[in-house]
């Protein structure tokens, strides 16, 4: 089951308002690479991994991943909050601002909505996590793209970690990857290594 | 805007992890990795974290490090299940960290539904500020 501790993984204090900025940090949330998609991309996948190894790291990393939508999320607000109808016009929000107002939305950076279409499920433990080796180096790669995009150390400083933890999970999932490879290829079914 | 690096790709895919070697528990927080041979820099940017402006943050900060460095070594044991060195420091870090929780609700209020800081009148709930900083 799922419980909240009311604090965020990591520090988050935006001083400066930018629109512009929260419309493309938006892809972290409800984006093809982005955090919403890894949460339940994992979760999902944990039904079916074979062994305690595989059943730990997907509902851990998965967890992990709904801290970092709440992260997300508290960027977009604090970019947003308080805006004027001014900037909204400068920075192009009023699409946004018509449809939710200044309610937070799941979408990519082009507003198209947040979609589970494309999360890969096989329940072939080697084939997910290819699959999720590759999501969190579209991931990486993203917030490299978004620290292009700013200079505000206030926003650089998340994001730089967000990022990190992708190299982390990365890791992790090449790590449980190998580990089963080697085991499948000595005999072993999947049935045999729960 | 950065200069873009179209070699930034480096991409350490080591297959083993011989040695457990950590980063220290505030830089591996602010670094956003505990593991020195998977940490990945990005284009000469400098990891930093502001310092507490108040109480508040000074004692919210260190529940998340001690906590970050918990859960980095959760997910390693996950995959590395007989590293009793690693189990060993897990338990180390997750005693800092509720100490950290216990230090900071005294003085706050409750973060969790758990808390044994839910015992007042009004709703102790809602006596802590949401994470996303809405009540500031």
């Amino acid at each position: 089951m799922f419980m909240y501790e009311k604090r965020l993984l990591y520090p988050i204090n935006i001083k400066n308002r930018d629109l512009r900025l929260a419309k493309v940090i938006v892809t972290q949330y409800g984006g093809p690479y982005g955090e919403l998609g890894a949460a339940l991309r994992y979760l999902n996948q944990r039904y079916t991994m074979p062994c305690d190894r595989g059943r730990s790291l997907l509902t851990d990393i998965g967890t992990e991943e709904l801290g970092h939508v709440e992260m997300i999320c508290t960027m977009l607000y604090q970019l947003t909050n308080g805006a004027t109808m001014e900037e909204l016009e400068e920075a192009g929000f009023k699409q946004h601002y018509a449809q939710y107002g200044m309610g937070l939305f799941p979408s990519d950076a082009f507003g198209v909505p947040f979609s589970v279409a494309n999360i890969g499920s096989t329940g072939d433990p080697l084939v997910d996590l290819q699959e999720n080796i590759a999501a969190e180096a579209k991931a990486q790669a993203t917030y490299e793209h978004l620290m292009d995009l700013t200079d505000d150390p206030d926003v650089l400083e998340p994001l730089a970690y967000l990022r990190q933890r992708e190299v982390v999970h990365l890791a992790r999932f090449q790590e449980l990857h190998d580990y089963y490879k080697e085991k499948f290829q000595s005999g072993n079914t999947v049935k045999s290594l729960a | 805007m950065k200069n873009v690096n179209l070699n930034k790709k480096n991409m350490n895919l080591q297959n083993s992890f011989d040695k457990l070697q950590l980063y220290s528990v505030d830089e591996g927080f602010v670094k956003g990795n505990l593991f020195v041979n998977l940490y990945q820099g990005y284009q000469g940017y400098t990891p930093q974290l502001a310092a507490p402006s108040n109480l508040e943050e000074a004692m919210m900060h260190e529940i998340q490090k001690y906590t970050f460095a918990a859960h980095d070594l959760n997910l390693y044991l996950d995959n590395n299940p007989d590293d009793a060195r690693a189990i060993e420091l897990f338990n180390e870090y997750q005693k800092m960290a509720k100490e950290a929780i216990q230090n900071y609700e005294k003085e706050f209020g409750p973060i969790s539904l758990s808390s044994n800081k839910l015992d007042t009148v009004p709703w102790g709930w809602h006596k802590t500020n949401w994470p996303w900083g809405g009540d500031k």
